[in-house]
Protein backbone atom coordinates (compact mmCIF):
# COMPACT_ATOMS: atom_id res chain seq x y z
CA UNK A 1 0.00 0.00 0.00
CA UNK A 2 1.27 3.73 -0.96
CA UNK A 3 1.11 5.81 1.91
CA UNK A 4 0.66 9.37 0.71
CA UNK A 5 2.27 11.68 2.08
CA UNK A 6 0.42 14.99 3.87
CA UNK A 7 0.85 18.89 3.99
CA UNK A 8 -0.79 20.21 7.29
CA UNK A 9 -1.21 23.98 7.14
CA UNK A 10 -1.20 25.61 10.80
CA UNK A 11 -3.28 29.03 11.03
CA UNK A 12 -1.84 31.95 13.26
CA UNK A 13 -5.67 32.36 13.69
CA UNK A 14 -8.22 30.08 14.07
CA UNK A 15 -10.64 30.14 11.19
CA UNK A 16 -14.09 29.99 10.32
CA UNK A 17 -15.89 27.28 8.77
CA UNK A 18 -16.87 29.18 5.95
CA UNK A 19 -13.16 30.04 5.16
CA UNK A 20 -12.06 26.96 5.44
CA UNK A 21 -14.34 25.58 3.01
CA UNK A 22 -13.21 28.10 0.44
CA UNK A 23 -9.28 26.89 1.03
CA UNK A 24 -11.02 23.03 1.00
CA UNK A 25 -12.91 23.96 -2.52
CA UNK A 26 -9.72 25.35 -4.18
CA UNK A 27 -7.48 23.19 -3.25
CA UNK A 28 -10.17 19.87 -3.92
CA UNK A 29 -9.64 21.47 -8.02
CA UNK A 30 -5.94 19.77 -7.96
CA UNK A 31 -5.45 16.66 -9.60
CA UNK A 32 -2.61 15.69 -7.09
CA UNK A 33 -5.09 15.89 -4.49
CA UNK A 34 -6.57 12.85 -3.22
CA UNK A 35 -7.89 14.40 0.65
CA UNK A 36 -8.58 17.70 2.44
CA UNK A 37 -9.32 16.92 6.23
CA UNK A 38 -10.33 19.61 9.00
CA UNK A 39 -10.01 19.47 12.18
CA UNK A 40 -10.82 22.38 14.97
CA UNK A 41 -12.46 22.92 18.44
CA UNK A 42 -16.34 22.32 17.93
CA UNK A 43 -19.08 25.07 19.07
CA UNK A 44 -21.82 24.38 21.06
CA UNK A 45 -24.98 25.36 18.70
CA UNK A 46 -28.16 23.76 18.67
CA UNK A 47 -29.42 24.66 15.24
CA UNK A 48 -26.75 23.14 13.17
CA UNK A 49 -22.64 21.85 13.41
CA UNK A 50 -20.54 24.30 13.74
CA UNK A 51 -16.98 24.15 14.74
CA UNK A 52 -13.64 26.40 13.68
CA UNK A 53 -10.83 24.87 12.60
CA UNK A 54 -7.28 25.25 13.50
CA UNK A 55 -5.50 22.06 11.43
CA UNK A 56 -6.03 21.50 7.66
CA UNK A 57 -4.55 18.27 6.51
CA UNK A 58 -4.03 17.84 2.48
CA UNK A 59 -3.45 14.48 1.50
CA UNK A 60 -1.10 15.20 -2.33
CA UNK A 61 0.17 12.21 -4.51
CA UNK A 62 3.79 13.05 -4.12
CA UNK A 63 5.28 15.39 -2.15
CA UNK A 64 7.62 18.17 -4.52
CA UNK A 65 8.71 21.67 -4.65
CA UNK A 66 5.45 22.49 -7.43
CA UNK A 67 3.08 21.32 -5.30
CA UNK A 68 4.09 23.10 -2.38
CA UNK A 69 4.11 26.31 -4.33
CA UNK A 70 0.32 25.74 -4.99
CA UNK A 71 -0.81 25.24 -1.85
CA UNK A 72 1.55 28.42 -0.44
CA UNK A 73 -0.67 30.69 -2.68
CA UNK A 74 -3.92 29.51 -2.05
CA UNK A 75 -2.80 29.77 1.63
CA UNK A 76 -1.51 33.60 1.64
CA UNK A 77 -4.76 34.38 -0.10
CA UNK A 78 -7.03 33.29 2.51
CA UNK A 79 -4.64 33.77 5.58
CA UNK A 80 -3.07 37.20 5.46
CA UNK A 81 -2.08 36.66 9.02
CA UNK A 82 -0.07 33.67 8.51
CA UNK A 83 0.61 30.12 8.68
CA UNK A 84 3.17 27.25 9.41
CA UNK A 85 3.13 24.22 7.19
CA UNK A 86 4.69 20.74 7.85
CA UNK A 87 5.03 18.11 5.85
CA UNK A 88 4.39 14.37 7.55
CA UNK A 89 1.61 11.87 8.14
CA UNK A 90 -1.10 13.32 10.71
CA UNK A 91 -4.39 11.15 9.85
CA UNK A 92 -5.19 8.05 10.02
CA UNK A 93 -4.53 5.67 6.84
CA UNK A 94 -5.35 2.37 8.03
CA UNK A 95 -7.13 0.41 10.46
CA UNK A 96 -5.70 0.37 14.00
CA UNK A 97 -5.59 -2.82 16.67
CA UNK A 98 -9.03 -0.74 18.27
CA UNK A 99 -10.38 -0.50 14.84
CA UNK A 100 -10.22 -4.18 14.48
CA UNK A 101 -11.68 -5.08 17.62
CA UNK A 102 -14.65 -2.41 16.87
CA UNK A 103 -15.23 -4.42 13.83
CA UNK A 104 -14.59 -0.82 11.78
CA UNK A 105 -13.82 -1.21 8.15
CA UNK B 1 6.53 52.42 61.84
CA UNK B 2 4.48 53.83 59.34
CA UNK B 3 4.16 51.40 56.57
CA UNK B 4 3.85 51.73 52.61
CA UNK B 5 2.88 48.66 50.41
CA UNK B 6 4.59 48.42 47.75
CA UNK B 7 2.16 46.07 45.59
CA UNK B 8 4.48 44.68 43.18
CA UNK B 9 8.17 45.26 42.11
CA UNK B 10 9.73 46.23 39.18
CA UNK B 11 10.51 48.75 36.21
CA UNK B 12 8.25 47.09 33.05
CA UNK B 13 4.60 48.25 31.99
CA UNK B 14 3.20 45.06 33.50
CA UNK B 15 4.93 45.37 36.64
CA UNK B 16 3.73 48.63 36.58
CA UNK B 17 -0.04 48.21 35.42
CA UNK B 18 0.07 45.23 38.31
CA UNK B 19 0.57 48.13 40.97
CA UNK B 20 -1.93 50.50 39.58
CA UNK B 21 -4.64 47.90 39.71
CA UNK B 22 -3.75 46.60 43.21
CA UNK B 23 -3.45 49.94 44.37
CA UNK B 24 -7.03 50.31 46.00
CA UNK B 25 -6.07 53.97 45.91
CA UNK B 26 -5.85 54.20 42.42
CA UNK B 27 -9.38 54.58 40.83
CA UNK B 28 -10.05 52.04 37.61
CA UNK B 29 -10.31 54.02 34.55
CA UNK B 30 -13.63 54.02 32.74
CA UNK B 31 -13.43 53.13 29.62
CA UNK B 32 -17.52 51.83 28.52
CA UNK B 33 -20.73 51.83 30.33
CA UNK B 34 -23.14 49.59 30.26
CA UNK B 35 -26.70 49.78 32.23
CA UNK B 36 -27.39 48.29 35.23
CA UNK B 37 -30.42 46.27 33.74
CA UNK B 38 -27.87 44.87 31.08
CA UNK B 39 -25.36 43.72 33.95
CA UNK B 40 -27.99 42.06 35.26
CA UNK B 41 -29.17 40.29 31.92
CA UNK B 42 -25.97 38.93 31.15
CA UNK B 43 -25.06 37.86 34.59
CA UNK B 44 -28.71 35.95 34.49
CA UNK B 45 -28.98 35.25 37.99
CA UNK B 46 -32.24 37.40 38.53
CA UNK B 47 -34.55 39.24 35.95
CA UNK B 48 -34.71 42.80 35.38
CA UNK B 49 -36.59 44.72 38.15
CA UNK B 50 -37.16 41.35 40.32
CA UNK B 51 -36.39 41.61 43.73
CA UNK B 52 -33.33 40.04 45.41
CA UNK B 53 -34.22 36.72 47.12
CA UNK B 54 -32.62 36.48 50.46
CA UNK B 55 -31.56 33.79 52.82
CA UNK B 56 -31.80 34.72 55.96
CA UNK B 57 -34.04 38.46 56.81
CA UNK B 58 -31.97 41.81 56.95
CA UNK B 59 -29.42 41.96 59.89
CA UNK B 60 -31.06 45.15 61.65
CA UNK B 61 -34.29 42.60 62.50
CA UNK B 62 -32.37 39.62 63.30
CA UNK B 63 -31.16 40.82 66.63
CA UNK B 64 -27.18 40.22 66.12
CA UNK B 65 -25.61 39.33 69.52
CA UNK B 66 -23.18 41.60 71.47
CA UNK B 67 -19.86 41.34 69.28
CA UNK B 68 -16.79 43.49 69.14
CA UNK B 69 -16.05 42.41 66.08
CA UNK B 70 -19.69 42.83 64.10
CA UNK B 71 -19.11 45.93 65.64
CA UNK B 72 -16.03 46.98 64.12
CA UNK B 73 -16.79 45.40 60.47
CA UNK B 74 -19.63 47.47 58.69
CA UNK B 75 -21.59 44.88 56.86
CA UNK B 76 -21.64 45.03 53.07
CA UNK B 77 -25.05 46.06 51.63
CA UNK B 78 -25.88 42.52 50.35
CA UNK B 79 -24.99 41.07 53.81
CA UNK B 80 -27.36 44.03 55.53
CA UNK B 81 -30.38 42.74 53.45
CA UNK B 82 -29.31 38.82 54.05
CA UNK B 83 -28.76 38.18 49.65
CA UNK B 84 -28.20 35.26 48.25
CA UNK B 85 -24.65 34.05 47.49
CA UNK B 86 -23.90 34.49 44.01
CA UNK B 87 -20.80 34.34 41.44
CA UNK B 88 -19.61 36.25 38.35
CA UNK B 89 -16.71 34.34 36.57
CA UNK B 90 -14.11 35.93 33.97
CA UNK B 91 -11.95 33.81 31.54
CA UNK B 92 -8.72 36.33 30.39
CA UNK B 93 -6.57 35.52 27.50
CA UNK B 94 -3.20 34.75 27.28
CA UNK B 95 -2.76 36.83 24.48
CA UNK B 96 -2.35 39.91 25.76
CA UNK B 97 -5.58 40.48 27.96
CA UNK B 98 -5.32 43.67 30.23
CA UNK B 99 -5.28 41.19 33.39
CA UNK B 100 -4.95 37.80 34.57
CA UNK B 101 -6.87 35.40 36.76
CA UNK B 102 -3.83 35.47 39.03
CA UNK B 103 -3.91 39.46 39.37
CA UNK B 104 -7.49 39.65 39.87
CA UNK B 105 -7.01 37.46 43.12
CA UNK B 106 -4.69 40.16 44.35
CA UNK B 107 -6.79 42.91 42.84
CA UNK B 108 -9.79 42.21 44.47
CA UNK B 109 -8.72 41.38 47.83
CA UNK B 110 -7.01 44.89 48.09
CA UNK B 111 -10.21 46.44 46.57
CA UNK B 112 -13.87 44.69 47.57
CA UNK B 113 -15.17 43.54 50.57
CA UNK B 114 -17.13 40.21 51.61
CA UNK B 115 -16.21 38.18 48.49
CA UNK B 116 -14.41 35.00 47.67
CA UNK B 117 -12.26 34.74 44.93
CA UNK B 118 -11.32 31.65 43.31
CA UNK B 119 -8.92 31.73 40.75
CA UNK B 120 -7.46 28.94 38.27
CA UNK B 121 -5.40 28.92 35.12
CA UNK B 122 -7.29 30.58 32.75
CA UNK B 123 -10.33 31.68 34.75
CA UNK B 124 -11.05 33.64 38.21
CA UNK B 125 -14.49 33.64 39.88
CA UNK B 126 -15.54 35.61 42.31
CA UNK B 127 -18.29 35.23 44.83
CA UNK B 128 -20.07 37.48 46.85
CA UNK B 129 -24.13 38.09 48.09
CA UNK B 130 -25.91 39.09 45.09
CA UNK B 131 -26.19 42.95 44.85
CA UNK B 132 -22.29 43.21 45.74
CA UNK B 133 -21.43 40.63 43.04
CA UNK B 134 -23.67 43.12 40.47
CA UNK B 135 -21.68 46.10 41.74
CA UNK B 136 -17.94 43.94 41.77
CA UNK B 137 -19.15 43.21 38.00
CA UNK B 138 -20.48 46.55 36.85
CA UNK B 139 -17.16 48.49 38.16
CA UNK B 140 -14.87 45.42 36.22
CA UNK B 141 -16.80 45.29 33.08
CA UNK B 142 -17.12 49.03 32.72
CA UNK B 143 -13.56 49.72 33.64
CA UNK B 144 -9.76 49.37 31.92
CA UNK B 145 -9.14 45.51 32.90
CA UNK B 146 -11.60 44.55 30.48
CA UNK B 147 -11.49 44.59 26.88
CA UNK B 148 -14.17 43.23 25.15
CA UNK B 149 -12.06 40.46 22.67
CA UNK B 150 -9.92 39.08 25.26
CA UNK B 151 -11.94 39.32 28.74
CA UNK B 152 -14.92 36.63 28.74
CA UNK B 153 -17.81 36.91 31.02
CA UNK B 154 -18.28 32.93 31.20
CA UNK B 155 -20.48 31.33 33.97
CA UNK B 156 -19.86 27.88 32.32
CA UNK B 157 -17.89 25.83 29.21
CA UNK B 158 -14.75 28.14 29.96
CA UNK B 159 -12.44 26.47 27.94
CA UNK B 160 -10.73 29.20 25.29
CA UNK B 161 -8.09 30.97 26.97
CA UNK B 162 -5.25 29.51 25.63
CA UNK B 163 -6.61 28.87 21.98
CA UNK B 164 -5.32 31.09 18.99
CA UNK B 165 -7.79 33.92 18.63
CA UNK B 166 -10.15 33.87 15.59
CA UNK B 167 -9.94 36.30 12.30
CA UNK B 168 -11.61 38.79 14.16
CA UNK B 169 -8.90 38.71 17.03
CA UNK B 170 -11.98 37.95 19.11
CA UNK B 171 -10.87 35.13 21.96
CA UNK B 172 -12.70 31.47 21.23
CA UNK B 173 -15.84 30.58 23.09
CA UNK B 174 -17.15 27.28 22.40
CA UNK B 175 -20.96 28.67 23.29
CA UNK B 176 -20.71 31.62 21.18
CA UNK B 177 -22.13 33.64 23.98
CA UNK B 178 -20.87 37.26 22.05
CA UNK B 179 -20.45 37.79 18.50
CA UNK B 180 -18.20 40.54 16.54
CA UNK B 181 -20.54 42.91 15.00
CA UNK B 182 -18.75 43.52 11.50
CA UNK B 183 -20.62 46.52 10.29
CA UNK B 184 -20.55 48.44 13.86
CA UNK B 185 -16.73 46.65 15.20
CA UNK B 186 -18.45 46.15 18.47
CA UNK B 187 -18.58 43.14 20.31
CA UNK B 188 -22.64 42.18 21.46
CA UNK B 189 -22.91 39.60 24.05
CA UNK B 190 -26.31 37.40 22.46
CA UNK B 191 -26.53 34.82 26.04
CA UNK B 192 -25.54 35.59 29.33
CA UNK B 193 -23.24 34.34 31.10
CA UNK B 194 -24.23 30.55 31.37
CA UNK B 195 -25.54 30.09 27.85
CA UNK B 196 -29.08 31.24 28.06
CA UNK B 197 -30.35 33.88 25.05
CA UNK B 198 -31.10 36.82 26.18
CA UNK B 199 -33.82 39.44 24.50
CA UNK B 200 -31.71 42.21 23.16
CA UNK B 201 -27.81 42.14 22.54
CA UNK B 202 -25.83 43.92 24.69
CA UNK B 203 -22.57 45.90 23.25
CA UNK B 204 -19.51 45.80 25.98
CA UNK B 205 -17.68 48.47 23.07
CA UNK B 206 -15.02 48.02 20.68
CA UNK B 207 -11.74 45.46 21.65
CA UNK B 208 -8.65 47.61 21.84
CA UNK B 209 -5.83 47.66 18.95
CA UNK B 210 -3.07 44.96 19.61
CA UNK B 211 -0.23 47.80 20.24
CA UNK B 212 -2.71 49.53 23.10
CA UNK B 213 -3.57 46.03 24.73
CA UNK B 214 0.67 45.28 24.95
CA UNK B 215 0.95 48.88 27.02
CA UNK B 216 -2.16 47.83 29.00
CA UNK B 217 -1.39 44.32 29.95
CA UNK B 218 -0.42 42.58 33.33
CA UNK B 219 0.90 39.34 31.32
CA UNK B 220 4.86 38.69 31.01
CA UNK B 221 5.28 36.86 27.43
CA UNK B 222 8.13 35.98 25.54
CA UNK B 223 6.76 38.00 22.37
CA UNK B 224 6.46 41.10 24.56
CA UNK B 225 7.99 42.12 27.72
CA UNK B 226 9.40 39.26 29.17
CA UNK B 227 10.07 38.73 32.97
CA UNK B 228 13.90 38.59 32.39
CA UNK B 229 13.68 42.28 30.92
CA UNK B 230 12.51 43.02 34.46
CA UNK B 231 15.62 42.27 37.15
CA UNK B 232 13.72 42.58 39.79
CA UNK B 233 10.89 40.85 38.73
CA UNK B 234 12.85 37.90 38.14
CA UNK B 235 14.66 38.22 41.62
CA UNK B 236 11.36 38.57 43.48
CA UNK B 237 9.85 35.24 41.77
CA UNK B 238 13.61 33.52 42.49
CA UNK B 239 13.32 34.27 46.06
CA UNK B 240 9.45 32.67 46.39
CA UNK B 241 10.84 29.81 44.79
CA UNK B 242 13.66 29.41 46.92
CA UNK B 243 11.59 30.17 49.81
CA UNK B 244 8.95 27.72 49.21
CA UNK B 245 11.12 24.80 47.96
CA UNK B 246 14.02 24.87 50.84
CA UNK B 247 12.18 27.06 53.71
CA UNK B 248 10.50 23.48 55.06
CA UNK B 249 13.03 21.14 53.74
CA UNK B 250 16.68 22.85 55.15
CA UNK B 251 15.49 26.17 56.61
CA UNK B 252 18.96 26.83 58.08
CA UNK B 253 20.42 26.77 54.58
CA UNK B 254 21.61 30.26 53.25
CA UNK B 255 19.46 31.36 49.92
CA UNK B 256 21.54 31.03 46.57
CA UNK B 257 20.44 32.65 43.62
Amino acid sequence: MKIRPEIQIFPFKLISKETADRITDELTRFDFVTNVSVHGPPINSKENENYMVGWIWIEVEDNNEDIQKIIKDVCDEYLPFGYNIEIGRFTKYKKGVSDYIKGLN
Amino acid sequence: MTYKAQFFPGKSDPSKNRRKYMDPSYKLQKIRSVSDEDIVRVLGHREPGEDYKSVHPPLEEMGEPECPIRELVEPTPGAKAGDRIRYVQFTDSVYFAPISPYQRSWMYSYRYRGMDSGTLSGRHVVEARERDVEAIAKEIIESETFDAARTGIRGRTVHGHALRLDENGIMFDAMQRYVFNKSTGEVQYVKNMVGEPIPAPISVGKPLPEDELKKRTTIFRADGVTIRDDAEVLQMVQNVHWERSFGGFEPYREAKF
